[in-house]
């Protein structure tokens, strides 16, 4: 059986992102303002309120870079039902899928249970069956990635950790938060989204 | 550690030859399958008691004084020995492993007979698991942790196959079972495991308590790194939390187990 996770969502994005540098300094969105670029997000239902972002059913917040290939992304996020948060990295484009780091809340057929994962491309190359999300706790999520060396955190407990040794070439990247619930009007909060560069 | 190895030729005993420059050291208990099985041969020196479950034709002689001095460096470096440990050399182990002893008898190593006379082969491993039973019921990412670092250490100081820096560099990547104690080899040193080492054969009772095979996880954890952090002189507890993830109250696994 191919592997593949069935609920997540097709990259949505495929306009080129600005071509500068991949800017040296943190990222920092708190959701006190409005969503400008490079963030946005695919559901018309998810919207900034009181200081979050808060929807309901699927959908994806998306920076569209420049992110460097050397990062520490944390956020906080929360959802009403069993529900799966993933990270996914992209190439610089958009258009090309690279990695998936999935804290899972909901049962998952091939791996049997609810656990977090890496997925390089549409393979898994690591899980974790001691971490996953549940509903209705707010968790401290984390994704580092440092010279093709991945790491997933859960409320800063270690979880899967993976290391390419062919890591995709390109120095700019972009990435989106995805949240899949498991019915429409399943509430979503997400919040304090800060992505540190690798000095 | 020359020196070492010509001693251990020259007391060896073995049973096989009736040369008996050492009283014979007595047979554990057969209690476990590994131990029922038939022993070809029995040679000892003066710390190590080798039985030879596999075949007949394997020579225990240079086995034995590998062993030997593997011992004395191990003796040096964790600051503690347990005046014997009892060797089983078996065709059929589908790995190197080791148990304390039975009844406060000495610590047995089962190791593989294919690679018995490559001493790189769980030597060093297995042997520091014998040391380190008598420390008290150690999580299993410590226990094994500091096995590794015994081994990186010995392929390093004693059998010198290894250099330093690029050995070393094998073990700083995050998805190394000890990446962690690793870590804390590269920053403080080749002294830094014998300094750890040194704390916890002082702390005697307080190793007792927080040691117990009943003792809470968080307990021990809190101990070990409290360890960690002295032989460091700093602090250790927002290094291993926040960049290693440990979970003081659950982390007893080492990385990926």
């Amino acid at each position: 059986m191919k592997p593949f996770l069935p609920f997540l969502l097709l990259p949505l994005v495929a306009a080129p992102s600005p071509r500068f540098a991949a800017e040296d300094k943190d990222v920092v969105q708190d959701f006190s303002k409005p969503l400008a670029a490079p963030w946005s997000v695919t559901s018309k239902t998810w919207k900034v309120e009181g200081g979050e972002l808060r929807g309901t059913g699927d959908g994806a917040l998306d920076y569209a870079g420049p992110l460097g290939p050397d990062f520490t992304l944390t956020f906080r996020a929360k959802t009403s039902e069993k529900a799966n948060v993933e990270v996914k990295l992209y190439d610089e484009t958009g258009a090309k899928e690279l990695y998936t780091f999935a804290f899972l809340g909901k049962y998952h057929s091939v791996l049997d249970g609810v656990k977090s994962c890496i997925l390089k491309g549409e393979r898994f190359v690591n899980v974790d069956p001691k971490t996953w999300i549940y509903p209705g706790r707010t968790f401290d999520l984390e994704v580092r990635r440092a010279k093709g060396q991945h790491q997933m955190f859960v409320n800063g407990a270690l979880g899967p950790f993976f290391v390419d040794e062919a890591p995709p070439g390109g120095t700019q990247f972009r990435l989106k938060i995805l949240v899949s619930c498991e019915g429409k009007d399943d509430a979503v909060v997400i919040d304090d989204v800060k992505i540190v560069a690798k000095k | 550690m020359r020196a070492a190895v010509a001693i251990a030729l020259t007391a060896a005993g073995c049973a096989a030859t009736g040369a008996r420059a050492l009283p014979e050291p007595p047979d554990p208990p057969a209690r476990t399958e590994w131990h029922a099985e038939p022993v070809f041969e029995k040679a000892w020196s003066a710390n190590v008691v080798v039985y030879n479950h596999a075949d007949a034709s394997l020579a225990l002689g240079p086995a034995l004084a590998l062993l030997q001095t593997q011992y004395d460096w191990l003796a040096e470096y964790t600051s503690s020995a347990p005046g014997r440990v009892i060797v089983h050399v078996g065709a059929q182990y589908p790995c190197g492993f080791s148990m304390s002893g039975a009844d406060g008898g000495p610590p047995e190593l089962f190791l593989q007979a294919g690679s018995i006379f490559d001493s790189q082969a769980n030597y060093a491993h297995e042997m520091t698991h014998g040391f380190a039973f008598h420390w008290g019921a150690l999580p299993h990412w410590f226990a094994e942790s500091i096995a590794d670092a015994a081994y990186a250490d010995a392929e390093i100081a004693l059998w010198k196959r290894r250099k330093e820096a690029p050995f070393l560099a094998t073990f700083d990547r995050i998805d190394h079972r000890s990446y962690g104690l690793m870590r804390l080899r590269l920053r403080y040193g080749a002294g830094y495991f014998p300094r750890v080492f040194r704390l916890l054969e002082a702390r005697k009772a307080e190793r007792e308590r927080a040691l117990a095979s009943g003792a809470p996880l968080e307990t021990k954890n809190r101990f070990l790194l409290a360890l960690l952090s002295e032989a460091a002189g700093e602090d250790l507890l927002p290094l291993f939390t926040r960049e290693f993830g440990f979970d003081l109250r659950t982390r007893e696994r080492q990385r990926g187990y």
